[in-house]
């Protein structure tokens, strides 16, 4: 019977401690650029297109194996914030792109506020989302550095 | 019977952890942070005064005709508090074609050489020059502020030919 328990405790502490020599992560994220609108005139607004250098930039792939299909979906800010002080901030089809391939053709547009579902997605290739927006600073705020976050989150299907 | 119990809880107990937490990471996430520096534009506005520097009596010799900054141009120039503003201008022509082309006479051309002096107080009671330099605005409520005034030199040739001399003076302001 100690004997048993022996082999019990040795087996519950080998899994309880080393967890992750288990469970190996095998879906993968980067942001890769951040979406930057550089300066600014107040009363102005800026558009920032998918393809511009200065959009937000996510890459991910998943290496469970083949015809995978991945969910993702976006947290979007609808205003950058200084303070108390906020600017509305545009998301929309035109300005959100994917691609299987790191270049500005072949991007497919979509619905920032939808799940995207890509299907068929090979073991260890790359999927790339791109993020634009548009900005309008309204005539009424103080000059300063206004800030947000997207959150990209990308499931296995 | 106490070492089947024993054997079917063993089992049990790796059959559940492995099950639980062999389990694959399924989601991931990333944040993209978004970033703007919003500026006030430059505004520039006259506030008083002129360039004309009245009437100079020819004599036949080389002479040099000033208006100080003070009694001159002054301008209000507007922007992002604290932030830099580049300031540009040249010497410039003054010619006599308009007035010859009424009067007839000689063409004749005079050198303006623009004197300015700026002043982060709109009464200008700190005043220093500006030599096509770099300013800070001030901070007022929230808007930056920096005030210009132009005077300038003429250089009046000997046998200047007669007549009223016009031209256009630029000053550039930039961030």
């Amino acid at each position: 019977m100690i004997k048993y328990l022996k082999i019990f405790l040795v087996i519950f502490l080998l899994i309880t401690i080393y967890p992750k020599c288990f469970a190996q992560q095998r879906l993968f994220i980067n942001a890769l650029n951040n979406l930057s609108f550089g300066q600014v005139y107040i009363g102005y607004s800026k558009d920032l297109p998918h393809s511009d250098v200065n959009a937000a930039k996510i890459s991910f792939y998943q290496s469970f194996g083949n015809r995978r299909t991945l969910l993702v979906n976006l947290s979007l800010p609808s205003n950058l914030v200084n303070g108390s002080n906020t600017i509305p901030l545009t998301f929309d089809l035109n300005h959100t792109a994917y691609s299987k391939t790191d270049q500005l053709s072949g991007r497919t547009l979509f619905n920032p506020y939808s799940t995207l579902n890509i299907s068929n997605v090979n073991k260890n290739t790359p999927y790339y989302v791109w993020i634009g927006a548009i900005l309008g600073a309204k005539s009424d705020i103080p000059s300063g550095t206004y800030t947000g976050t997207i959150i990209v989150t990308v499931a296995l299907y | 019977m106490k070492r089947a119990a024993l054997k079917s809880i063993l089992f049990a107990t790796v059959y559940c952890v492995f099950t639980i937490t062999v389990k694959p990471q399924t989601n991931v996430s990333a944040s993209s942070a978004i970033r703007v520096s919003v500026t006030k534009g430059i505004g520039i506005s006259q506030l008083s005064g002129d360039l004309d520097l009245g009437e100079v009596i020819l004599n036949d010799a080389f002479t040099t005709v000033t208006k100080k900054p003070g009694n001159g141009l002054s301008f209000e120039i507007s922007g992002s508090p604290y932030k830099s503003v580049i300031i540009n201008y040249s010497n410039t022509e003054l010619n006599n074609s308009s007035w010859i082309s009424k009067y007839s006479g000689v063409d004749g051309i005079l050198n303006f050489i623009p004197l300015v002096e700026y002043s982060t107080d709109r009464k200008f009671e700190s005043i220093n020059p500006v030599n096509n330099n770099c300013l800070e605005l001030n901070n007022n409520n929230g808007t930056g502020f920096v005030y210009l005034r132009v005077g300038g030199n003429l250089q009046i040739n000997q046998n200047q030919p007669a007549g009223d001399y016009e031209g256009q003076f630029t000053i550039t302001v930039s961030y």
